[in-house]
């Protein structure tokens, strides 16, 4: 098959779908390998080096649109911009569709098989290409709440580690999945006392078996959580709610209780976000204060480390690339559920229940199609 | 004795020299605290608090000078302040004089009793009045890589812990001291390859006992620098050699090895520096790129983080502040040589080596002072 790996266009996004170590495995698969020109520059991955590995440099979007049986992106195509695959093309990427009516409708219209990498799913539920950026976001988490609780950038100048003889700070996690638990890990190296809140008790349980004993395992609960962020100096909000929007756990009058210049981490700004006052900002103006509080809600948090997101991404998308390259989108899905589960828009049809519901388009189960 | 505690008039100052926590045990020892009104607002102590604990609340800077023993400051005494400060009043805060001349002409003045916060040392050669500010210097060094790796701050885009599947970045800290070793426990936390660079083998020999196991402590050398300059994704310059200016250990040719996007670090920067492109930067404009490589310089770096700042210096501080207080700047010296190391400046005689050697000044021994008491 020939697989095209197209670069972002998107501002803040720094990430390549492929990086040379994964074309050479495509390569060994016996895949033609196109590579925009520049496509893996931000992250550190030359021209030169996708080369040696066997891929051919395409000069524009529209050659390797033209020539690709698959395109391979990280993000989703403008719905206008000249990026949207055609007719029959396989689509692989990150496309949140229920967040954009325009691409949903740009994607049927095309008439191409959309998959999207978060909507894949294993069967025990989890979300094997969302879980590399909820561990890089997770830690960042951390990197951002010590760097913003400077007093410069309106924080309470608090050292989250403490020194000897003084009290280390508090840091409160909602939520105990991957960016909660990675997120708890760093708070933890770093020598703050860290509450993690989750309201599955066997997942408790589990964090408590294997985080550090300045890790603090507590039930979520209203009462909970007004009780703790009283004491916080740094709130991380983790929580994901698989396809939904992110319930609102922090209300704007909870911040009155909280310490002037604490501040808050919303990772799941790009579910909504779970603090009220949270709305989304960019790497380059990341910040904003509300009751003296301080609000960090970069979407896509990640971009901000793409040396690190790109090879994370890529060794979690690069097997379901190899299968769908191997066997073809329908022998592909048939026979792995992980990547029917993708399926979003199918020449045409939509295929994501939740997607179709959302804008009230008519839904195809995937199965029917194939 | 009547001890003032002073608002800090410094730009990007937010600490103040005693807690109201600090205030109680002075109390304690039957002195008089006088507090300048806000002098610890910025940080969450208002005045209420200090009133709560027995302190006397003051208006004015002036009042304080007046009517003080003993005043308190964090940083150095500013121009404005030259000329409150009263013959035979004791002045006890950090001064670097070595580095400031007009304040070390002014001090020489105004006849007062100087104790500096940064000579004050113990038998076994540590600084314990430096100490807190290099342990929270050296974790926040730690946290300034992470943060300005990130590609919008021109970083190389590297999560220092990396994730599972991707390598961790290495983190290259050159030297072993209070500041190193917190600046490496801190990057050992978030899962980093780390690297510590001492001279001194014993030391070596200490960190590798009490380290992480993703702690690597390595004998420094130019060809060890150079090496591991190529591979580092954040360098910290954590060298301090006392009373002296840091040696510059990576010149500019060095920073064409590295990776475009690293990060520097220099913790040594109150001290000259030990990167060779180094320049001394504020907590408003931090960073600046030479060669593609961040360079991170600010000075007084604990003034950003001034609430644990403050309890650490005073943790520390407030012991030797309790001694001069209770027996007066000439016993407390005679008794406790710790405290008479710290003398800088006294009624009008130079009494620290290196700051007359600075400025071609007079050096007066302190016991001769003491002695002619």
């Amino acid at each position: 098959m020939i697989v095209g790996i197209m670069k972002e266009t998107r501002a803040d996004e720094n990430r390549v779908a492929l990086a040379p170590a994964g074309v050479e495995v495509m390569r060994h698969h016996g895949h033609t390998i196109l590579v925009e020109k520049g496509a893996g520059a931000a992250s550190g991955f030359e021209d030169g080096a996708y080369i040696q590995m066997g891929a051919e440099i395409v000069a524009t979007p529209e050659e390797i649109l033209k020539r690709s049986e698959m395109i391979m992106r990280v993000r989703d195509p403008h719905p206008l911009e000249p990026g949207l695959p055609r007719d029959g093309q396989i689509y692989f990427a990150y496309l949140h569709l229920a967040s954009s009516e325009q691409l949903c409708r740009a994607l049927i219209q095309s008439g191409a098989v959309c998959i999207a990498y978060e909507t894949i799913q294993k069967a025990d539920r989890s979300l094997p290409l969302l879980k590399p950026m909820g561990e890089v976001a997770g830690p960042m988490a951390i990197h951002e709440g010590a760097k913003y609780l400077e007093m410069e950038h309106g924080g309470l100048g608090v050292l989250l580690g403490g020194v000897p003889g003084v009290d280390p700070g508090t840091v409160v996690i909602l939520g105990g999945g991957i960016v909660g638990i990675n997120a708890a890990k760093t708070a933890c190296g770093l020598g703050a006392k860290v509450y993690l809140l989750d309201t599955n008790l066997d997942r408790l349980r589990y964090l408590s078996d294997v985080t550090p004993a300045n890790c603090f395992l507590v039930y979520s609960s209203p009462a909970t959580i007004r009780d703790l962020i009283t004491k916080a100096d740094l709130v991380v909000g983790a929580v994901l709610v698989p396809g939904a929007r992110t319930p609102t756990l922090v209300t704007g009058d909870m911040l009155k209780t909280m310490k002037k210049g604490a501040v808050l981490v919303d990772v799941s700004i790009d579910q909504g976000g779970c603090f009220e006052t949270s709305r989304e900002t960019t790497h380059t103006n990341p910040t904003y204060a509300i009751d003296g509080v301080v609000h960090y809600a970069v979407s896509n948090m990640a971009g901000a480390l793409p040396r690190t997101a790109t090879v994370a991404l890529t060794n979690a998308t690069l097997p379901y690339a190899i299968e769908i390259a191997n066997k073809g989108w329908k022998k592909a899905m048939q026979e792995n559920r992980e990547i029917k589960a993708g399926a979003n828009v199918v020449k045409g049809k939509v295929t994501h229940e939740a997607v179709a519901h959302t804008f009230g388009l008519g839904y195809t189960p995937i199965d029917e199609l194939l | 004795m009547i001890v003032g505690i002073l608002k800090e008039i410094k730009a990007e100052e937010n600490r103040v020299c005693m807690t109201p926590a600090g205030v109680e045990v002075m109390k304690q020892n039957g002195h008089t605290i006088l507090v300048e009104e806000a002098a610890g607002a910025a940080i969450g102590y208002e005045d209420g608090t200090y009133a709560k604990m027995g302190a006397e609340m003051i208006a004015r800077p002036e009042e304080v000078f007046e009517r003080s023993d003993m005043v308190m400051h964090v940083k150095e005494p500013l121009p404005p302040e030259y000329d409150l400060i009263r013959k035979d009043q004791i002045v006890f805060t950090y001064l670097h004089l070595a580095a400031a001349e007009e304040l070390t002409h002014a001090l020489i003045r105004s006849g007062s009793i100087c104790i500096a916060y940064e000579t004050i040392q113990k038998v076994d050669r540590s600084l314990p009045l430096l100490t807190p500010m290099s342990e929270v210097a050296g974790r926040m060094a730690t946290q300034q890589g992470a943060k300005y790796l990130e590609m919008a701050q021109g970083g190389l885009g590297v999560l220092l812990g990396g994730v599972p599947g991707v390598d961790p970045g290495t983190v290259v800290v050159i030297g072993g001291g209070v500041v190193g070793t917190n600046a490496a426990k801190m990057a050992c936390g978030l899962g980093a390859k780390v690297y510590v660079l001492d001279k001194d083998l014993d030391r070596l020999r200490y960190l590798s006992d009490v380290m992480p196991a993703n702690c690597f402590c390595l004998y420094s050398s130019p060809a060890t620098l150079r090496d591991l300059m190529t591979r580092a994704d954040v360098v910290i310059g954590a060298v301090l050699v006392p009373g002296a200016k840091a040696p510059k250990l990576i010149t500019r040719d060095m920073l064409k090895i590295m990776k475009k996007g690293a990060v520097l670090v220099d913790v040594a920067i109150d001290q000259g520096g030990c990167f060779e492109t180094s320049k001394a930067t504020t907590h408003d404009n931090p960073i600046y790129v030479v060669d593609d490589v961040v360079h991170y310089c600010v000075a007084n770096m604990p003034g950003a983080l001034a609430r644990t700042s403050t309890m650490a210096l005073t943790n520390a501080t407030l012991p030797y502040a309790v001694e001069i207080a209770n027996k007066g700047w000439k016993r407390a010296m005679q008794e406790n040589p710790e405290i008479k190391l710290g003398a800088n400046v006294v009624r009008g005689k130079v009494t620290y080596e290196a700051v007359a050697e600075a400025f071609g000044l007079d050096y007066t021994p302190i016991d001769d002072v003491l002695n002619s008491i």
